[in-house]
């Protein structure tokens, strides 16, 4: 007997609900959370669903996640570089779906482990990541150790010969201590390199030998190698005990040259009902140029780049979050949170945009399950 | 069908581990093949007329295949200087043929128009003969002389590209007539 497509496909989403079943009914709660994202700039505009539901029980923690980008590429222009990506200039969408899991060890200590694969027509990922934190000096701090490893396939939708590998391997550190009851500090470091290819395949880069018009155009070549290192000092500070302040600034380094600086300030108010809550939020980024980008790309180079991100700028995002806990479905507790973000992006010395305003707003809702 | 045809050949402790195993893999681009000077190239596109154009239809002639595209300004800027070369050397037997890589044709179409060129405009809006061919830049210029063979590629387009070019097409117009007396 042969079983078609579409019966393999209802059997197998009966076996995953069932199996849902059984593992919600070994758990004392499960919280889902469905969710819409939408960022638009000059570049194009990307849509993210998204499902996220977690099962768990006084030790374990089971979580799943699936994501969608939509991407709808922006018309392109005649000699802007971004417009030679030919990626650009159509809609694709990349899926994404994680798998991972919370096990309390201890009354100290937990373990955290996830798989996260993603897929769209030129690109696949995966990638493995786990950490272990540690409750220490009597419960007023805790440190994380963690570490994670991907493989990317870069592929181009127009070439099925073009194949490029990307390897991942990243280790990071946290470590959290409670002051006092108002004021938590937290210092993070994580340490990545990369091997493989890091260039955008479709994208042409223009090469100038002197003149004030570009010789030639070459396909975008980055090192094969990047080492990155980043360090987060942060505090959390409770005024009021209806209002948290979190101050934080992140210090950003590569072997490709970049500097990066980002200050964050976001300020929580939670009001004692427990019914809405709202944050707003302001950061600054600045970044030097990475050392192998030159400026209009005055010299015919081994190594050259067409991406504005590598580029000397500087970002300014403010946004927004409201958060409604109603009283509604007493058991399921929804949670309904929209939020905006306005991003500012000012680039120093890419001869095709000087800036660009991004927009990003999104919703989300969760319901628990006890 | 527009196949490209060549004769060239060519536990934290076992995490660190495994971390230290990953650093040491270097993962390079994969080989690809190019024409190159010595090779016999062929293809089949159409033209924006719709004709269907082979470059093994015009063997005898020297030919110039350019690969270009109407958003590449070193493209936009060698094109008045093969107007100029094709007019004045198209009756020796000089025959031009520019491979677009524009997805858009309305575009190539509008180009054509504006800068009035005389020789095939050739649709490759797939880039199937482009990446055959694996030109280093653009745009990138194949002198193709009688016998079909690549005697000479040009990467980029300056202006004083122009008498370099010339020269090399003057040489294999030249030897293509000393063939054509020889075989009389």
């Amino acid at each position: 007997m042969q079983l078609s497509a579409s019966s393999a496909g209802t059997l197998l989403l009966t076996a995953l609900a069932l199996a849902a079943v059984c593992v919600a009914a070994c758990f004392d709660r499960a919280t889902t959370t469905a969710s819409y994202q939408h960022h638009q700039d000059d570049t194009g505009r990307i849509s993210t669903p998204e499902v996220r539901s977690t099962v768990d029980n006084e030790e374990l923690q089971l979580n799943t996640r699936w994501s969608a980008d939509v991407i709808s590429g922006a018309t392109p222009v005649a000699a802007a570089p971004d417009a030679y990506s030919r990626a650009s200039e159509f809609e694709q969408t990349r899926h994404e779906a994680q798998v991972g899991a919370n096990w309390q060890q201890s009354a100290e200590q937990q373990w955290a482990g996830g798989v996260t694969a993603s897929h769209e027509p030129d690109y696949d990922a995966l990638a493995l990541s786990t950490a272990v934190s540690r409750d220490i000096l009597d419960r007023h701090a805790t440190v994380i150790v963690g570490a994670d490893a991907g493989f990317d396939h870069v592929g181009r939708v127009d070439d099925p010969l073009f194949s490029r590998s990307l390897w991942t391997v990243g280790v990071a550190v946290e470590f959290s201590h409670i002051i006092n009851p108002q004021l938590v500090a937290h210092l993070g470091w994580d340490f990545e390199t990369r091997s493989g290819f890091q260039s955008n395949p479709y994208r042409w880069v223009p090469v100038y030998d002197g003149s004030h018009r570009p010789a030639l155009m070459l396909h975008e070549q980055h090192p094969h190698r990047r080492v990155r290192n980043a360090m987060e000092p942060m505090v959390v500070w409770a005024p009021h005990h209806e209002l948290f302040v979190h101050m934080g600034y992140r210090f950003y380094a590569d072997d490709w040259g970049v500097r990066g600086h980002t200050g964050q300030l976001r300020l929580f108010h939670a009001d004692d009902s427990d019914r809405y809550r709202t944050g707003v939020r302001l950061r600054g980024y600045t970044q030097n140029d990475a050392r192998f980008y030159r400026e209009r790309y005055d010299d015919v180079q081994t190594l050259r780049t067409g991406d504005p991100r590598l580029s000397r700028m500087y970002s300014l995002t403010a946004g927004g979050r409201l958060e409604l806990r109603p009283e509604l479905f007493d058991r399921h507790r929804p949670r309904l949170s929209l939020n905006y973000d306005a991003t500012l992006y000012r680039y120093a010395n890419y001869p095709v945009r000087s800036s660009m305003l991004a927009h990003s707003w999104g919703l989300n809702l969760t319901m628990e399950w006890k | 069908m527009n196949h490209l045809k060549t004769t060239s050949s060519r536990s934290v402790g076992s995490i660190w581990i495994w971390i230290g195993a990953l650093l040491t893999l270097t993962v390079g681009p994969g080989a690809s093949a190019e024409v190159t000077v010595g090779d016999q190239p062929d293809f089949e596109l159409t033209d924006l007329d719709g004709e269907s154009v082979t470059l093994s239809e015009h063997r005898g002639d020297v030919v110039i295949v350019d690969i270009w595209a109407t958003w590449c300004d070193p493209c936009r800027q060698s094109m008045p200087f093969y107007r100029r070369l094709y007019d004045e050397r198209s009756d020796d037997g000089l025959v031009i043929l520019a491979i677009s890589v524009d997805e858009n044709q309305t575009a190539v179409a509008d180009f054509r128009r504006e800068h009035r060129l005389p020789f095939s405009v050739l649709v490759d809006n797939d880039h199937k003969t482009a990446d055959a061919f694996s030109p280093p830049g653009m745009p990138t210029s194949y002198l193709i002389d009688a016998d079909g063979v690549v005697r000479y590629r040009h990467v980029g387009f300056r202006q004083n590209d122009a008498d370099k070019l010339e020269r090399y097409v003057d040489r294999l117009l030249d030897e293509s007539n000393e063939h054509e007396e020889t075989d009389r």
